[in-house]
Protein backbone atom coordinates (compact mmCIF):
# COMPACT_ATOMS: atom_id res chain seq x y z
CA UNK A 1 0.00 0.00 0.00
CA UNK A 2 1.06 3.56 -0.70
CA UNK A 3 2.17 5.40 2.06
CA UNK A 4 -0.14 8.57 2.94
CA UNK A 5 3.12 10.72 3.70
CA UNK A 6 4.83 9.66 0.62
CA UNK A 7 1.86 10.25 -1.17
CA UNK A 8 1.60 13.42 0.23
CA UNK A 9 4.90 14.92 -0.17
CA UNK A 10 4.55 13.50 -4.13
CA UNK A 11 1.54 15.90 -4.31
CA UNK A 12 3.78 18.50 -3.56
CA UNK A 13 2.07 21.44 -5.82
CA UNK A 14 4.06 22.95 -8.59
CA UNK A 15 5.74 26.19 -6.78
CA UNK A 16 4.37 29.13 -9.19
CA UNK A 17 7.08 31.82 -10.13
CA UNK A 18 7.45 34.81 -7.78
CA UNK A 19 6.82 37.81 -9.45
CA UNK A 20 9.99 40.17 -9.61
CA UNK A 21 7.31 42.82 -9.06
CA UNK A 22 6.13 41.29 -5.84
CA UNK A 23 9.59 40.66 -4.69
CA UNK A 24 10.80 43.74 -5.10
CA UNK A 25 7.87 45.39 -3.74
CA UNK A 26 8.21 43.13 -0.52
CA UNK A 27 11.99 43.65 -0.43
CA UNK A 28 11.22 47.57 -0.98
CA UNK A 29 8.88 47.09 2.34
CA UNK A 30 11.57 45.11 4.55
CA UNK A 31 14.39 48.08 3.16
CA UNK A 32 11.45 50.77 4.18
CA UNK A 33 12.21 49.61 7.59
CA UNK A 34 15.05 48.60 8.14
CA UNK A 35 16.19 52.32 7.11
CA UNK A 36 14.19 53.61 9.58
CA UNK A 37 15.67 51.24 12.64
CA UNK A 38 18.40 52.71 14.54
CA UNK A 39 21.36 51.95 13.34
CA UNK A 40 24.79 52.52 14.79
CA UNK A 41 26.94 52.63 10.68
CA UNK A 42 25.27 54.66 9.02
CA UNK A 43 26.16 56.75 5.52
CA UNK A 44 25.55 60.84 5.64
CA UNK A 45 22.78 60.96 3.34
CA UNK A 46 20.79 58.84 6.04
CA UNK A 47 21.50 60.15 9.20
CA UNK A 48 20.65 63.51 7.74
CA UNK A 49 17.00 62.27 7.15
CA UNK A 50 16.92 60.45 10.31
CA UNK A 51 17.42 63.81 12.19
CA UNK A 52 15.14 65.57 10.56
CA UNK A 53 12.27 62.78 11.28
CA UNK A 54 12.95 63.62 14.60
CA UNK A 55 13.24 67.20 14.23
CA UNK A 56 10.22 67.87 12.19
CA UNK A 57 8.09 65.50 14.38
CA UNK A 58 5.03 67.54 14.36
CA UNK A 59 5.23 66.53 10.50
CA UNK A 60 3.80 63.00 10.52
CA UNK A 61 2.51 61.75 7.09
CA UNK A 62 0.89 59.02 5.75
CA UNK A 63 3.67 56.42 4.80
CA UNK A 64 3.99 57.32 0.86
CA UNK A 65 3.72 53.50 0.45
CA UNK A 66 -0.01 52.78 1.94
CA UNK A 67 -2.48 52.34 -0.83
CA UNK A 68 -4.39 55.64 -1.48
CA UNK A 69 -8.04 55.97 -2.28
CA UNK A 70 -8.18 56.10 -5.66
CA UNK A 71 -8.74 59.27 -7.15
CA UNK A 72 -11.79 58.05 -8.97
CA UNK A 73 -12.79 54.29 -9.52
CA UNK A 74 -10.34 51.95 -11.02
CA UNK A 75 -8.03 54.49 -11.49
CA UNK A 76 -5.07 52.98 -9.79
CA UNK A 77 -3.72 50.35 -11.18
CA UNK A 78 -4.11 46.63 -8.60
CA UNK A 79 -0.77 46.06 -8.55
CA UNK A 80 0.89 49.21 -7.73
CA UNK A 81 4.64 48.05 -6.40
CA UNK A 82 4.88 49.23 -2.81
CA UNK A 83 0.86 49.59 -2.46
CA UNK A 84 0.37 46.47 -0.39
CA UNK A 85 -1.28 46.89 2.77
CA UNK A 86 -0.23 46.88 6.62
CA UNK A 87 2.53 49.09 6.87
CA UNK A 88 0.42 51.78 8.51
CA UNK A 89 1.46 55.42 9.78
CA UNK A 90 4.58 56.19 9.76
CA UNK A 91 6.83 59.35 9.94
CA UNK A 92 8.19 60.08 6.23
CA UNK A 93 11.96 61.32 6.29
CA UNK A 94 11.94 65.76 6.16
CA UNK A 95 13.64 64.67 2.21
CA UNK A 96 13.47 68.89 1.75
CA UNK A 97 16.50 69.53 3.99
CA UNK A 98 18.22 67.38 1.42
CA UNK A 99 20.14 68.30 -1.89
CA UNK A 100 19.20 67.13 -4.89
CA UNK A 101 22.43 65.42 -4.95
CA UNK A 102 21.50 63.42 -1.86
CA UNK A 103 18.35 61.85 -2.99
CA UNK A 104 19.68 61.25 -6.45
CA UNK A 105 22.59 59.43 -4.55
CA UNK A 106 20.21 57.28 -2.56
CA UNK A 107 18.23 56.52 -5.87
CA UNK A 108 21.61 55.38 -7.10
CA UNK A 109 21.93 52.98 -3.88
CA UNK A 110 18.46 51.57 -4.75
CA UNK A 111 19.92 49.41 -7.65
CA UNK A 112 17.83 46.08 -7.69
CA UNK A 113 18.60 44.37 -11.47
CA UNK A 114 15.53 42.49 -13.13
CA UNK A 115 18.39 40.80 -15.65
CA UNK A 116 15.70 40.21 -18.46
CA UNK A 117 17.46 37.73 -21.14
CA UNK A 118 17.83 39.43 -24.93
CA UNK A 119 14.98 37.39 -26.42
CA UNK A 120 12.60 38.21 -23.86
CA UNK A 121 10.17 40.90 -23.15
CA UNK A 122 10.09 44.18 -20.75
CA UNK A 123 6.99 45.14 -19.39
CA UNK A 124 5.77 48.21 -17.84
CA UNK A 125 2.38 49.55 -16.48
CA UNK A 126 2.15 53.08 -15.74
CA UNK A 127 -0.66 55.56 -15.81
CA UNK A 128 -0.24 58.66 -17.36
CA UNK A 129 -1.63 62.30 -17.48
CA UNK A 130 -0.04 64.92 -19.89
CA UNK A 131 -2.04 67.99 -21.08
CA UNK A 132 -3.34 68.03 -24.39
CA UNK A 133 -2.48 71.43 -26.06
CA UNK A 134 -4.77 72.66 -29.27
CA UNK A 135 -3.19 75.54 -31.93
CA UNK A 136 -4.31 78.85 -30.66
CA UNK A 137 -7.67 80.12 -32.21
CA UNK A 138 -7.56 80.24 -36.14
CA UNK A 139 -9.24 79.70 -39.25
CA UNK A 140 -10.30 76.22 -40.20
CA UNK A 141 -13.14 74.99 -42.73
CA UNK A 142 -14.56 78.85 -42.73
CA UNK A 143 -14.89 78.74 -38.90
CA UNK A 144 -13.10 79.59 -36.24
CA UNK A 145 -11.17 76.88 -34.28
CA UNK A 146 -11.39 77.25 -30.27
CA UNK A 147 -7.91 76.80 -28.32
CA UNK A 148 -8.05 74.20 -26.28
CA UNK A 149 -6.26 72.36 -23.11
CA UNK A 150 -6.98 69.67 -21.25
CA UNK A 151 -5.35 66.97 -19.25
CA UNK A 152 -5.80 63.47 -20.96
CA UNK A 153 -5.32 60.20 -18.69
CA UNK A 154 -4.62 57.00 -19.52
CA UNK A 155 -3.52 52.89 -18.23
CA UNK A 156 -0.70 51.70 -20.27
CA UNK A 157 1.25 49.02 -20.46
CA UNK A 158 3.77 48.07 -23.26
CA UNK A 159 6.22 45.21 -24.09
CA UNK A 160 9.14 45.74 -25.23
CA UNK A 161 11.94 43.62 -26.61
CA UNK A 162 14.65 43.64 -24.34
CA UNK A 163 17.27 43.61 -27.24
CA UNK A 164 14.89 45.59 -29.41
CA UNK A 165 14.66 42.85 -32.30
CA UNK A 166 11.30 41.87 -31.57
CA UNK A 167 7.78 43.65 -32.29
CA UNK A 168 6.53 45.80 -29.15
CA UNK A 169 3.09 45.67 -28.31
CA UNK A 170 1.23 48.90 -26.01
CA UNK A 171 -2.36 48.73 -24.77
CA UNK A 172 -4.07 52.16 -24.07
CA UNK A 173 -7.15 52.40 -21.36
CA UNK A 174 -8.72 55.80 -21.60
CA UNK A 175 -9.27 57.28 -18.41
CA UNK A 176 -11.46 60.40 -17.52
CA UNK A 177 -10.08 63.34 -18.54
CA UNK A 178 -8.82 66.54 -16.09
CA UNK A 179 -9.09 70.04 -17.04
CA UNK A 180 -6.24 71.59 -17.62
CA UNK A 181 -5.85 74.53 -14.42
CA UNK A 182 -7.72 77.26 -15.72
CA UNK A 183 -8.92 75.73 -19.04
CA UNK A 184 -13.07 74.04 -19.65
CA UNK A 185 -12.56 70.71 -20.54
CA UNK A 186 -13.33 70.05 -23.97
CA UNK A 187 -16.45 67.61 -25.17
CA UNK A 188 -13.86 65.80 -27.75
CA UNK A 189 -11.48 65.07 -24.48
CA UNK A 190 -14.00 62.14 -23.72
CA UNK A 191 -14.82 60.40 -26.98
CA UNK A 192 -12.27 57.61 -25.68
CA UNK A 193 -12.85 57.60 -22.48
CA UNK A 194 -13.28 53.90 -21.24
CA UNK A 195 -12.14 52.31 -24.70
CA UNK A 196 -9.06 50.48 -24.36
CA UNK A 197 -6.59 50.28 -27.15
CA UNK A 198 -3.84 47.21 -28.51
CA UNK A 199 -1.53 48.10 -31.30
CA UNK A 200 1.81 46.36 -32.12
CA UNK A 201 4.69 48.58 -32.10
CA UNK A 202 6.51 47.47 -35.01
CA UNK A 203 10.35 47.31 -34.77
CA UNK A 204 10.46 48.20 -38.78
CA UNK A 205 14.28 47.40 -38.75
CA UNK A 206 14.97 50.02 -36.53
CA UNK A 207 16.43 49.25 -32.71
CA UNK A 208 15.83 52.43 -30.69
CA UNK A 209 18.39 53.88 -28.28
CA UNK A 210 16.18 52.92 -25.14
CA UNK A 211 16.16 49.03 -25.69
CA UNK A 212 17.35 47.25 -22.97
CA UNK A 213 20.49 45.81 -24.77
CA UNK A 214 21.23 49.73 -25.55
CA UNK A 215 21.10 50.98 -22.30
CA UNK A 216 23.24 48.26 -21.04
CA UNK A 217 26.20 49.66 -22.84
CA UNK A 218 25.76 53.10 -21.49
CA UNK A 219 28.41 54.50 -19.50
CA UNK A 220 28.41 53.44 -15.85
CA UNK A 221 30.40 55.99 -14.53
CA UNK A 222 29.15 59.57 -13.52
CA UNK A 223 31.31 61.34 -15.96
CA UNK A 224 30.48 58.93 -18.79
CA UNK A 225 26.62 59.55 -18.10
CA UNK A 226 26.80 63.12 -17.39
CA UNK A 227 29.04 63.33 -21.17
CA UNK A 228 26.49 61.14 -22.58
CA UNK A 229 23.48 63.31 -21.68
CA UNK A 230 25.20 66.59 -23.16
CA UNK A 231 26.07 64.47 -26.24
CA UNK A 232 22.66 65.53 -27.76
CA UNK A 233 20.01 65.82 -29.04
CA UNK A 234 20.31 69.46 -29.08
CA UNK A 235 17.61 71.91 -29.54
CA UNK A 236 17.55 75.63 -28.99
CA UNK A 237 16.83 75.42 -25.12
CA UNK A 238 19.61 75.92 -22.52
CA UNK A 239 22.32 72.51 -22.38
CA UNK A 240 20.91 71.59 -19.00
CA UNK A 241 17.39 71.54 -19.94
CA UNK A 242 18.23 68.90 -23.04
CA UNK A 243 20.34 67.11 -20.59
CA UNK A 244 16.96 66.66 -17.88
CA UNK A 245 15.05 65.80 -20.70
CA UNK A 246 17.46 62.63 -21.53
CA UNK A 247 17.06 61.82 -18.16
CA UNK A 248 13.45 61.16 -18.57
CA UNK A 249 13.33 60.06 -21.93
CA UNK A 250 16.30 57.20 -20.49
CA UNK A 251 14.01 56.12 -17.90
CA UNK A 252 10.00 56.72 -19.04
CA UNK A 253 8.73 53.09 -20.07
CA UNK A 254 12.95 51.07 -20.27
CA UNK A 255 14.28 48.87 -18.04
CA UNK A 256 17.54 50.45 -17.28
CA UNK A 257 20.64 47.99 -15.56
CA UNK A 258 21.45 48.86 -12.28
CA UNK A 259 24.76 50.02 -12.94
CA UNK A 260 23.52 52.82 -15.61
CA UNK A 261 20.77 53.48 -13.38
CA UNK A 262 22.86 54.72 -10.85
CA UNK A 263 25.53 56.31 -13.03
CA UNK A 264 22.58 58.30 -14.66
CA UNK A 265 20.83 59.37 -11.16
CA UNK A 266 24.20 60.69 -9.83
CA UNK A 267 25.12 61.92 -13.29
CA UNK A 268 21.67 63.97 -13.59
CA UNK A 269 22.80 65.35 -9.66
CA UNK A 270 25.73 67.31 -11.87
CA UNK A 271 22.55 69.24 -14.17
CA UNK A 272 22.77 72.45 -12.81
CA UNK A 273 19.51 73.95 -11.48
CA UNK A 274 18.18 70.46 -10.18
CA UNK A 275 16.62 71.30 -7.06
CA UNK A 276 14.39 69.06 -4.46
CA UNK A 277 10.52 69.42 -3.66
CA UNK A 278 9.16 67.49 -0.95
CA UNK A 279 5.57 66.23 -0.12
CA UNK A 280 4.86 65.45 -3.75
CA UNK A 281 2.88 62.33 -5.25
CA UNK A 282 2.71 60.56 -8.45
CA UNK A 283 -0.16 59.87 -10.38
CA UNK A 284 -1.19 56.73 -8.35
CA UNK A 285 -1.04 59.28 -5.28
CA UNK A 286 2.31 57.17 -3.82
CA UNK A 287 3.78 60.09 -1.86
CA UNK A 288 7.35 60.99 -2.86
CA UNK A 289 9.58 63.68 -3.20
CA UNK A 290 10.68 65.56 -6.52
CA UNK A 291 13.74 66.37 -8.17
CA UNK A 292 13.75 68.74 -11.50
CA UNK A 293 14.60 71.37 -13.54
CA UNK A 294 12.35 74.24 -14.74
CA UNK A 295 10.86 74.18 -18.53
CA UNK A 296 8.31 76.65 -19.87
CA UNK A 297 7.08 77.92 -16.28
CA UNK A 298 6.65 73.83 -15.65
CA UNK A 299 9.28 72.32 -13.00
CA UNK A 300 9.38 68.98 -14.35
CA UNK A 301 9.95 66.61 -11.64
CA UNK A 302 11.35 62.66 -11.44
CA UNK A 303 9.24 61.71 -7.99
CA UNK A 304 11.13 58.95 -5.78
CA UNK A 305 10.02 57.03 -3.07
CA UNK A 306 10.67 59.20 0.01
CA UNK A 307 12.56 56.20 1.94
CA UNK A 308 13.22 53.56 -0.66
CA UNK A 309 14.44 56.43 -3.38
CA UNK A 310 12.69 54.14 -6.05
CA UNK A 311 11.57 55.89 -9.21
CA UNK A 312 7.76 56.43 -8.76
CA UNK A 313 6.85 58.69 -11.84
CA UNK A 314 7.49 61.93 -13.38
CA UNK A 315 5.50 65.37 -12.36
CA UNK A 316 5.10 68.84 -13.81
CA UNK A 317 4.17 71.65 -11.69
CA UNK A 318 3.36 74.91 -12.69
CA UNK A 319 6.27 77.44 -10.87
CA UNK A 320 5.63 80.47 -13.73
CA UNK A 321 1.81 80.86 -14.18
CA UNK A 322 2.22 83.38 -17.30
CA UNK A 323 4.49 81.06 -19.42
CA UNK A 324 2.64 78.12 -18.79
CA UNK A 325 -0.93 79.75 -19.08
CA UNK A 326 -1.76 78.13 -15.67
CA UNK A 327 -2.63 78.95 -12.16
CA UNK A 328 0.85 78.64 -10.25
CA UNK A 329 1.88 75.46 -8.63
CA UNK A 330 -0.92 73.33 -10.60
CA UNK A 331 -0.06 69.95 -11.94
CA UNK A 332 0.41 69.73 -15.58
CA UNK A 333 1.78 66.45 -15.74
CA UNK A 334 1.64 63.55 -14.02
CA UNK A 335 2.58 59.96 -14.23
CA UNK A 336 2.82 56.55 -11.73
CA UNK A 337 5.24 53.33 -12.84
CA UNK A 338 3.41 50.65 -11.64
CA UNK A 339 4.96 47.65 -12.63
CA UNK A 340 8.22 46.97 -14.17
CA UNK A 341 8.68 42.77 -14.89
CA UNK A 342 9.87 40.85 -17.32
CA UNK A 343 7.95 38.18 -19.71
CA UNK A 344 8.62 35.65 -22.53
CA UNK A 345 6.81 36.56 -24.92
CA UNK A 346 4.06 40.01 -25.93
CA UNK A 347 0.63 39.46 -26.50
CA UNK A 348 -0.91 39.68 -29.57
CA UNK A 349 -1.64 42.58 -30.93
CA UNK A 350 -3.34 44.08 -33.93
CA UNK A 351 -0.71 45.83 -36.72
CA UNK A 352 -0.86 49.44 -37.83
CA UNK A 353 1.11 48.97 -40.25
CA UNK A 354 -0.47 45.85 -42.17
CA UNK A 355 -3.88 47.50 -41.40
CA UNK A 356 -3.23 50.91 -43.14
CA UNK A 357 -2.09 49.82 -46.60
CA UNK A 358 0.26 51.66 -48.73
CA UNK A 359 1.97 52.71 -44.94
CA UNK A 360 5.17 51.03 -44.48
CA UNK A 361 8.19 51.66 -42.25
CA UNK A 362 9.64 54.18 -43.57
CA UNK B 1 1.35 33.90 -19.88
CA UNK B 2 3.53 35.92 -17.73
CA UNK B 3 6.75 34.07 -16.99
CA UNK B 4 9.62 36.24 -14.85
CA UNK B 5 12.64 36.95 -14.56
CA UNK B 6 12.08 34.50 -10.89
CA UNK B 7 11.32 31.56 -13.10
CA UNK B 8 14.04 31.86 -14.78
CA UNK B 9 16.34 31.63 -12.12
CA UNK B 10 14.12 29.06 -11.23
CA UNK B 11 12.51 28.15 -7.70
CA UNK B 12 15.61 26.49 -5.94
CA UNK B 13 15.22 22.69 -6.10
CA UNK B 14 13.96 21.10 -3.43
CA UNK B 15 15.97 19.28 -0.21
CA UNK B 16 18.76 20.50 1.73
CA UNK B 17 20.88 23.26 0.86
CA UNK B 18 23.90 22.85 3.33
CA UNK B 19 26.43 23.85 1.41
CA UNK B 20 24.91 27.64 1.40
CA UNK B 21 25.03 27.61 5.45
CA UNK B 22 28.27 26.69 6.12
CA UNK B 23 29.59 26.51 9.48
CA UNK B 24 30.25 29.31 11.25
CA UNK B 25 31.58 32.32 8.53
CA UNK B 26 35.34 33.45 8.38
CA UNK B 27 36.70 36.06 6.38
CA UNK B 28 35.97 35.97 2.61
CA UNK B 29 33.10 33.34 3.45
CA UNK B 30 29.62 33.44 3.04
CA UNK B 31 27.80 34.88 6.46
CA UNK B 32 25.58 32.63 7.92
CA UNK B 33 21.66 33.27 8.46
CA UNK B 34 22.26 34.18 12.42
CA UNK B 35 25.53 35.82 11.65
CA UNK B 36 23.21 38.62 8.92
CA UNK B 37 20.80 38.96 11.82
CA UNK B 38 23.58 39.75 14.44
CA UNK B 39 25.15 42.10 11.39
CA UNK B 40 21.13 43.81 11.12
CA UNK B 41 21.25 44.44 14.97
CA UNK B 42 23.63 47.02 14.40
CA UNK B 43 23.42 47.71 10.92
CA UNK B 44 19.87 46.85 9.99
CA UNK B 45 20.21 47.31 6.44
CA UNK B 46 22.02 43.91 6.71
CA UNK B 47 18.32 41.93 6.89
CA UNK B 48 18.08 42.64 3.17
CA UNK B 49 20.58 39.62 2.84
CA UNK B 50 17.99 37.55 4.45
CA UNK B 51 15.31 38.26 2.14
CA UNK B 52 17.08 37.96 -0.82
CA UNK B 53 18.84 34.24 0.69
CA UNK B 54 15.29 32.90 1.84
CA UNK B 55 12.20 35.05 0.38
CA UNK B 56 11.81 32.36 -2.80
CA UNK B 57 11.74 29.91 -0.30
CA UNK B 58 9.28 31.43 1.57
CA UNK B 59 7.46 31.94 -0.92
CA UNK B 60 7.20 29.09 -2.78
CA UNK B 61 5.88 27.51 0.29
CA UNK B 62 3.39 30.35 0.51
CA UNK B 63 1.94 29.64 -2.81
CA UNK B 64 2.02 26.42 -2.42
CA UNK B 65 -0.21 26.30 0.77
CA UNK B 66 -2.39 29.29 -0.69
CA UNK B 67 -1.96 29.75 -4.43
CA UNK B 68 -1.24 32.51 -6.23
CA UNK B 69 -5.12 34.09 -6.10
CA UNK B 70 -5.48 36.94 -3.96
CA UNK B 71 -2.08 37.67 -4.10
CA UNK B 72 -2.11 35.92 -0.52
CA UNK B 73 1.22 34.54 -0.63
CA UNK B 74 3.17 37.49 -2.10
CA UNK B 75 1.32 39.02 1.25
CA UNK B 76 2.64 36.33 3.45
CA UNK B 77 5.92 36.56 2.13
CA UNK B 78 6.05 40.05 2.42
CA UNK B 79 5.15 39.68 5.90
CA UNK B 80 7.08 37.37 7.14
CA UNK B 81 9.87 39.51 6.31
CA UNK B 82 9.08 42.38 8.48
CA UNK B 83 7.72 40.56 11.00
CA UNK B 84 11.25 39.00 11.70
CA UNK B 85 13.25 42.09 10.89
CA UNK B 86 11.23 43.23 14.19
CA UNK B 87 11.43 39.82 16.24
CA UNK B 88 15.31 39.93 15.05
CA UNK B 89 16.83 40.69 18.51
CA UNK B 90 14.64 37.29 20.03
CA UNK B 91 16.51 35.56 17.75
CA UNK B 92 18.18 32.97 19.15
CA UNK B 93 21.90 33.54 17.42
CA UNK B 94 23.20 29.79 18.21
CA UNK B 95 21.15 28.81 15.25
CA UNK B 96 22.69 29.62 11.90
CA UNK B 97 20.51 28.46 9.81
CA UNK B 98 17.06 30.97 9.91
CA UNK B 99 15.01 28.95 7.77
CA UNK B 100 13.01 27.50 10.50
CA UNK B 101 12.45 30.53 12.31
CA UNK B 102 11.27 32.51 8.85
CA UNK B 103 8.41 28.90 8.21
CA UNK B 104 7.66 29.49 11.77
CA UNK B 105 6.54 32.72 11.18
CA UNK B 106 5.24 32.09 7.81
CA UNK B 107 2.76 29.20 8.97
CA UNK B 108 1.32 31.69 11.76
CA UNK B 109 0.93 34.47 9.02
CA UNK B 110 -0.55 31.46 6.47
CA UNK B 111 -2.71 30.02 9.54
CA UNK B 112 -4.53 33.72 9.21
CA UNK B 113 -5.76 32.92 6.00
CA UNK B 114 -6.71 29.36 6.96
CA UNK B 115 -10.24 30.14 5.71
CA UNK B 116 -8.97 30.62 2.19
CA UNK B 117 -6.21 27.83 2.28
CA UNK B 118 -9.25 25.30 3.23
CA UNK B 119 -11.69 26.86 0.30
CA UNK B 120 -8.69 26.30 -1.86
CA UNK B 121 -8.18 22.37 -0.94
CA UNK B 122 -11.89 22.10 -1.05
CA UNK B 123 -11.96 22.97 -4.48
CA UNK B 124 -9.14 20.94 -5.24
CA UNK B 125 -11.02 18.02 -3.90
CA UNK B 126 -14.01 18.78 -6.35
CA UNK B 127 -12.07 19.63 -9.53
CA UNK B 128 -10.79 15.97 -10.71
CA UNK B 129 -13.73 14.39 -8.90
CA UNK B 130 -15.73 11.18 -9.19
CA UNK B 131 -17.02 11.36 -12.65
CA UNK B 132 -14.26 11.13 -14.90
CA UNK B 133 -12.57 8.58 -12.71
CA UNK B 134 -15.81 6.57 -12.56
CA UNK B 135 -15.60 6.20 -16.81
CA UNK B 136 -11.94 4.35 -15.99
CA UNK B 137 -11.36 0.51 -16.27
CA UNK B 138 -10.79 -1.11 -12.87
CA UNK B 139 -6.93 -1.86 -14.09
CA UNK B 140 -6.38 1.96 -15.04
CA UNK B 141 -8.23 2.82 -12.19
CA UNK B 142 -5.84 0.97 -10.12
CA UNK B 143 -2.87 1.93 -11.85
CA UNK B 144 -4.44 5.46 -10.87
CA UNK B 145 -4.31 5.16 -7.88
CA UNK B 146 -0.95 4.10 -7.45
CA UNK B 147 -0.29 7.18 -8.65
CA UNK B 148 -0.35 10.07 -6.42
CA UNK B 149 -1.11 13.01 -8.87
CA UNK B 150 -4.61 11.04 -9.65
CA UNK B 151 -5.31 10.91 -5.41
CA UNK B 152 -4.40 14.59 -5.38
CA UNK B 153 -7.85 15.32 -5.01
CA UNK B 154 -8.78 12.91 -1.96
CA UNK B 155 -5.55 14.41 -0.65
CA UNK B 156 -6.68 17.89 -0.77
CA UNK B 157 -10.16 16.88 1.38
CA UNK B 158 -7.79 14.74 3.88
CA UNK B 159 -5.71 18.05 3.76
CA UNK B 160 -8.74 19.92 4.29
CA UNK B 161 -10.06 17.73 7.19
CA UNK B 162 -7.23 18.20 9.61
CA UNK B 163 -6.33 21.17 11.89
CA UNK B 164 -4.39 24.25 11.04
CA UNK B 165 -1.90 22.73 13.36
CA UNK B 166 -2.02 19.76 12.00
CA UNK B 167 -1.74 20.73 8.42
CA UNK B 168 1.37 23.02 9.24
CA UNK B 169 3.41 20.42 10.75
CA UNK B 170 3.06 17.76 8.14
CA UNK B 171 3.44 20.43 5.13
CA UNK B 172 6.54 21.81 7.42
CA UNK B 173 8.13 18.19 6.88
CA UNK B 174 6.67 16.97 3.36
CA UNK B 175 6.19 19.76 1.38
CA UNK B 176 9.10 22.66 3.16
CA UNK B 177 11.72 19.45 3.71
CA UNK B 178 12.53 20.49 7.24
CA UNK B 179 13.79 18.02 9.44
CA UNK B 180 11.89 17.09 12.70
CA UNK B 181 14.03 19.23 14.55
CA UNK B 182 13.88 22.21 12.56
CA UNK B 183 10.41 21.86 12.33
CA UNK B 184 10.35 21.62 16.02
CA UNK B 185 11.87 25.00 16.00
CA UNK B 186 9.66 26.20 12.90
CA UNK B 187 6.62 25.20 15.79
CA UNK B 188 8.71 26.16 18.77
CA UNK B 189 7.46 22.65 20.48
CA UNK B 190 10.31 19.84 21.34
CA UNK B 191 11.38 17.61 18.58
CA UNK B 192 9.43 14.52 20.07
CA UNK B 193 6.59 16.07 20.40
CA UNK B 194 6.73 15.99 16.37
CA UNK B 195 7.38 12.85 16.16
CA UNK B 196 4.42 11.94 18.00
CA UNK B 197 2.24 14.38 16.45
CA UNK B 198 3.21 13.41 12.51
CA UNK B 199 2.34 9.39 13.70
CA UNK B 200 -1.25 10.89 14.42
CA UNK B 201 -2.08 12.74 11.81
CA UNK B 202 -0.68 9.82 9.42
CA UNK B 203 -3.00 7.69 11.20
CA UNK B 204 -5.72 10.43 10.29
CA UNK B 205 -4.75 10.86 6.74
CA UNK B 206 -4.96 6.98 6.48
CA UNK B 207 -8.38 7.07 7.81
CA UNK B 208 -9.54 9.58 5.59
CA UNK B 209 -7.96 8.49 2.58
CA UNK B 210 -9.51 4.93 3.02
CA UNK B 211 -12.67 6.15 2.45
CA UNK B 212 -12.72 8.10 -0.73
CA UNK B 213 -16.46 8.44 -0.97
CA UNK B 214 -16.85 11.03 2.11
CA UNK B 215 -14.21 13.17 0.59
CA UNK B 216 -16.26 13.48 -2.75
CA UNK B 217 -19.67 15.29 -2.35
Amino acid sequence: MTDEFDMITQARPEAPAYSPAAKASARRRLTALTAEAPSRRRPFGIVIAGVAVVAGASVVVVNGLQPVPPQAPGQVAESTPGSKPGSGAVALPDVTNMSATEVLGRAAQAATDLNPRNDQFIKVTSQTMYPTLSPPAHMENGKTTKESRYLYRTNRTIWLSADGSKDGVLKIEYLKPRAYPGWPIPKEAYAEVGTTDSTKLPTCGQVPDTVYTRLKRLPTSEKGMRDYLYSGPHTKNPAEIDAWTRVGDLLRETYMPAAQRSALFKAAATISGVKVTGGVTDAAGRAGVGVGLVRFGVREDLVFDAKTFELLGERGTVVNHKEAKSPLDSVVSSTARLQVSVTDTAPKAPDPISEKKGKSCG
Amino acid sequence: MVSTAATEQGTRPWGRRAAIRGPQAGPGETATDAGLIQASLTDPDEFAGLFDRHSDEIHAYASRRLGLDHGHADDVTAETFLVAFRKRHRYDLDRPDARPWLYGIAGNLISGHRRSEVRRLKALARTAGGAETHELHEEERNAERASAAALRPALAAALARLSAAERELLLLVAWADLSYEETAQAMKIPAGTVRSRLHRIRAKLRRHLDLPKETTP
